[in-house]
């Protein structure tokens, strides 16, 4: 089909072996163009979940590089392969028994302490964060700014695999927006109006009203909606 | 005149004090510590094993930092407070420039900054008042003489080991000292100012660092120190933590104040310091009697 449209086609190894794939594709659509099959490893396929953690590398290139499949197109030459799962450290805290103290997130990650800066973090990074800076205001105990730096992070984990001082940075960076939410930055008093309001069982009618609905009556309401 | 500096992670936790104080006291005497924009760790301790390289990227990073805001102030020195850091860096530094090789590689390495040059000097802030302010200006900038007060200038090993980075003499140091005396205090001559407090001992052997600080403050004592005055915040927070220890073992009689220099400059060099002397309250009364207020 490819070729009746004129598309023309890339050669990527997905795991070492050669695949002749239209170029244009996402690094997700290549791999199940190529046969692939996701159970794992894909989400939204919108560069939000950071399930698609993919390194590869490009034909004469030394640098290891790094990307979200459902995010980056095919190259001519690329090697790649897709890291379903990050086996992680991740501490089990409790939020209520937490502090912002200048140690707060080395107690329960004190292995941020082995930071050498060699900015592999930040480097490896698909969303381009300054993470070996969070790291390091971490280190420090700037909560609100390890949060700020943290701020757009997916969880991807390519980070942590990269350290060789094997912090595991998008879940230090978790608990500092976790820390700066709870104790730093200005309550949202909106959403606390609004919880407050769903806890007095206002929405409950709507909703059981909806439960009782059949799929294709579901799909009406859907079609009537008003739109912005 | 504006100086590249660099905090450290101390000062901006335990160590806030020395940086709050210091900073005033760059502006009472006329110069600005400008803050690195960003900067990491120095390291924390210099590592002596000649080819592991990764452990001074952090140290390499800030050289770096300093040399982009160098440019801009036209300048190639970068300030210190800390006593570790200031002992990393300067290390690191000369490292470089007796291994050039070496330098080479982490450049290679470091392929996402711009090279170090190699040509930064680092400085203490005890160098910059010594050297580049000078004690003359010091004494007509005092506004509350410490007079008569008694203080023991505690060194510790950071500035002034290895040789190779002391910037005073190894054994007998004097800046602190000459500061000291420009203010109106009376120094008081501790041989074991530059003996260590017992540095990390402290996370793995308390009673190491419980030793080093009784010999360094029994003396201190039997002269008759009323503070004890140190540049470093690790020995500041060994000597005042061990002292507390020590008094509840009833191996020593009292406990001895130990502030940063920076905080004694400030009250010197301030005159409108009735709310800071606050926190100084034995300074206050000792000053009060021997008329120096």
């Amino acid at each position: 089909m490819a070729e009746k449209n004129q598309i023309p086609l890339v050669s990527v190894f997905i795991m070492g072996k050669e695949y002749k794939i239209p170029s244009g594709l996402t690094l997700m659509k290549a791999m199940e163009y190529a046969g692939y099959r996701y159970t794992r490893g894909a989400g939204c396929r919108a560069g939000f979940c950071g399930a698609c953690a993919t390194i590869y590398r490009l034909k004469n290139d030394y640098k290891l590089k790094s990307a979200l499949a459902c995010q980056t197109t095919v190259e001519d030459g690329m090697y790649l392969v897709q890291l379903p799962f990050t086996p992680a450290n991740k501490k089990k805290y409790d939020m209520e028994k937490l502090n912002i103290a200048h140690n707060a997130l080395l107690k329960e990650y004190p292995e941020i302490a082995r930071c050498i800066s060699c900015n592999s973090c930040t480097k490896v990074c698909p969303q381009e964060l300054k993470v070996m800076d969070y790291v390091q205001a971490s280190l420090r105990g700037d909560i609100e700014k390890a949060a700020i730096l943290s701020f757009d992070c997916v969880q991807c984990g390519l980070c942590a695999f990269r350290c060789p001082a094997e912090i595991t940075q998008y879940h230090v960076g978790q608990l500092a927006r976790r820390l700066n939410g709870k104790f730093v930055a200005p309550k949202a008093i909106h959403t606390e109006d609004a919880v407050a309001k769903v806890n007095t069982g206002v929405t409950k009618k709507e909703i059981s009203k909806l439960k009782s609905l059949n799929a294709s009556e579901i799909k009406d309401l859907y079609k009537k909606r008003s739109i912005e | 005149m504006e100086y590249p500096y660099y905090p450290g992670c101390t000062l901006k936790t335990t160590g806030k004090k020395d940086e709050e104080a210091a900073l005033e006291v760059a502006k009472l005497l006329g110069f600005e510590l400008k803050e690195l924009p960003t900067w990491t760790c120095c390291g924390v301790v210099y590592n002596l094993t000649s080819d592991v390289m990764a452990d001074h990227l952090s140290a390499t990073r800030t050289l770096i930092r300093a040399q982009e805001m160098g440019r801009e102030l036209k300048t190639n020195k970068l300030v210190t407070l800390c006593s570790m850091c200031y002992n990393v860096l300067k290390q690191v530094n000369l490292m470089y420039k007796n291994n050039p090789d070496k330098l080479y590689n982490i450049n290679l390495f470091m392929d996402t900054e711009e090279d170090y040059l190699g040509n930064i000097e680092i400085l203490h802030f005890l160098e910059v008042l010594y050297n580049d302010i000078g004690l003359e200006k010091i004494k007509q900038k005092v506004k509350t003489p410490l007079k008569d007060l008694k203080v023991d200038p505690y060194y510790g090993c950071m500035l002034l080991r290895p040789k190779t980075i002391a910037f005073d003499n190894q054994d007998n140091p004097h800046v602190m000292g000459d500061i000291l005396s420009a203010l109106g205090a009376i120094v008081i001559e501790n041989p074991m100012t530059v003996e260590c407090c017992g540095a990390h001992q402290v996370i793995t052997n308390k009673e190491a660092v419980l030793d080093c600080v009784q010999r360094i403050v029994n003396i201190s004592q039997s002269k008759g120190s009323d503070v004890i005055v140190t540049p470093c915040p690790l020995c500041q927070y060994n000597l005042t933590t061990a002292q507390k220890s020590l008094f509840q073992k009833g191996k020593i009689n009292y406990q001895t104040p130990v502030i940063y220099l920076s905080e004694l400059l400030r009250i010197a060099l301030s005159d409108n310091n009735e709310n800071y002397l606050k926190e100084y309250m034995f300074i206050k009364d000792k000053l009060e009697k021997r008329g120096g207020l």
